[in-house]
């Protein structure tokens, strides 16, 4: 009899994998399907020579460039923004703070991962509707905004992971440089971030994930349909996820919703190469705060 | 003859949250002898350790009563004044571990590290330091054309003995070992047991072990910690 459960229990975990590697593989092998055949220089630049929209010469209205540029600028800026604002609260809540305030801290930051998408969208427009009406008159919804709610989006991802990890090293990796005469900050720098480091760039590739494709938050605080390249953080900007979106919801013709799939497709693509850059980065960084002399 | 102490231990308390590990303990260690801890498990001896390097501070729940001074230089220190550095305290008081802890880094730089949490890792004499440490080990001969690799590739006994290497690159006037060769082969065991008699010539050594024959056959004094109190054996 317990074999039997035994082996249920296996089947049922391997299905349910099954069941995820096979929705994952439907979802890209449809999206393909449909896209590859727009996946030419025309959607990335429309009728502008790619050099030209490349060295900023000449602007690009019938492709998908300002998009990609305007994603990638809301991703690296989301990210540098709340990387060392998570990666040092993460820190203190491991390292320093006290149980009471470990608790209450880790209250508000699990509410805070709780709050859907489009509420800290509408905060953040509402901060700027108050910055331009008290302050700033110059001040409308923009990349800053944009990428400032994001980090506020994943912040509490980025904290948490940097806590676990920190928190879930075993006692002699922790003690070894304590034991060599090292102090509190060079145990942290030394040994356990470095120690803990592929688990924290685990968290900043599932932020980079939602930054990349969150349209909520970026359709009330600066992303629009027709903008261009980004000229400041100041400015609005497009996105792939709100190009999707708006194509997706208002296509004019067939070749307009095609457009959109290469689109999810550029998306996809773009992820990839900075979940790889991530990698990369982490088995540098790594090396170099590990093996350095 | 009785010899020089060189730590002294006055009614030690230790407690984990409300539960007392080590009650009343009061002893001297005499300086350059090898004092083996023994005892069953779960009785506070690496409990015993980490009152003396003070390294249970970094557990949460945990309080030290009592006083413990060391003979640094001509003067005995009480290592719990607050005007002392914990730091220095843990650079003259070495600790190595049951199990060998090497960092994820070359065999080099695992011996240079205590050196660069001092800020004193780029002195010329460093590959020198590194050198007599790893030949006071006997381990220079097994790695010394292979420094720049992973010390972790290691086998169990070299992974110990580098992190012996490690401790003794500071100098350290007292040395302690928690079960150093619980996790060793009796070659490694040997050696390690040699190494400390070698050791202890500039060194006081404080081994916690659970081998009563090891501790025979290199211990001056033997301790027993039963029920979180002393008992000299010999």
């Amino acid at each position: 009899m317990k074999l039997s459960w035994d082996k249920a229990f296996y089947l049922f975990a391997w299905g349910c994998s099954l069941v995820l590697v096979a929705a994952v593989s439907i979802i890209l092998g449809f999206l393909v399907v449909k896209g590859y055949h727009t996946l030419a220089p025309a959607l990335i630049f429309g009728d502008t020579p790619f050099w030209e929209a490349l060295l900023l010469r000449r602007q690009v209205f019938d492709g998908l460039f300002p998009a990609m540029v305007g994603t990638l600028c809301l991703i690296v800026l989301a990210i540098v923004i709340a990387i060392p604002l998570g990666l040092f609260t993460g820190i203190f809540l491991a390292e320093y703070a006290s149980p009471k305030v470990k608790w209450l801290f880790s209250l508000v930051f699990d509410i805070l991962a709780g709050i859907p998408s489009i509420v800290v969208g509408l905060f953040g427009f509402s901060i700027t509707l108050f910055l331009h009406h008290s302050f700033f008159d110059r001040l409308y919804p923009c990349l800053l905004i944009s990428a400032l709610s994001l980090a506020f989006l994943v912040l509490p991802y980025m904290i948490r992971t940097t806590q676990m990890a920190l928190e879930n090293l075993p006692m002699d990796v922790r003690m070894t440089a304590p034991s060599l005469g090292a102090t509190k900050f060079q145990n942290i720098f030394y040994v356990l971030l470095p120690a803990s480091l592929s688990i924290i760039v685990s968290g900043i590739i599932l932020s980079i994930g939602r930054c990349a494709e969150d349209t909520a938050v970026i359709m009330l605080t600066g992303a629009v349909a027709t903008a261009g390249i980004p000229r400041s953080v100041f400015s609005s900007f497009e996105a792939l996820p709100f190009y999707i979106y708006y194509i997706s919801s208002q296509y004019a013709d067939h070749s307009e919703l095609m457009k959109g799939y290469g689109a999810c497709l550029v998306l996809i693509f773009i992820c990839m190469n900075l979940f790889v850059f991530a990698h990369f980065l982490k088995q540098r960084l790594s090396q170099k705060l590990l093996y350095r002399s | 003859m009785k010899m020089k102490p060189k730590i002294k231990i006055k009614n030690l308390g230790f407690y984990y949250n409300a539960h007392p590990v080590l009650k009343n303990i009061s002893m001297e260690i005499a300086k350059n002898t090898i004092t083996a801890v023994t005892g069953p498990s779960g009785q506070g001896k690496s409990t015993l350790l980490f009152t003396l390097n003070r390294l249970w501070e970094t557990m949460e729940g945990a309080r030290v009563t009592g006083q413990i001074e060391i003979l640094f230089g001509e003067k005995f220190q009480n290592i719990y004044d607050p005007g002392f550095s914990v730091s220095t305290l843990r650079r003259r008081v070495g600790m190595v571990f049951q199990m060998p802890n090497p960092l994820p880094m070359s065999i080099y730089k695992n011996v240079v590290f205590p050196l660069k949490l001092k800020g004193a890792a780029k002195q010329a004499d460093t590959p020198f330091r590194v050198e007599t440490a790893l030949k006071r080990c006997f381990l220079w001969e097994e790695v010394k054309d292979r420094l720049n690799e992973d010390a972790r590739a290691l086998s169990g006994g070299q992974q110990q003995r580098l992190c012996i290497a490690r401790a003794l690159i500071l100098k350290p006037q007292v040395l302690m070992l928690d079960e150093p060769t619980s996790s060793l082969d009796d070659t490694a065991c040997k050696m390690i047991e040699e190494l400390l008699v070698e050791v202890k010539k500039e060194c006081t050594i404080l081994l916690v072990s659970h081998y009563l024959d090891q501790v025979k056959r290199i211990a001056d004094t033997g301790l027993r910690l039963s029920r979180g109190q002393i008992i000299q054996e010999w």
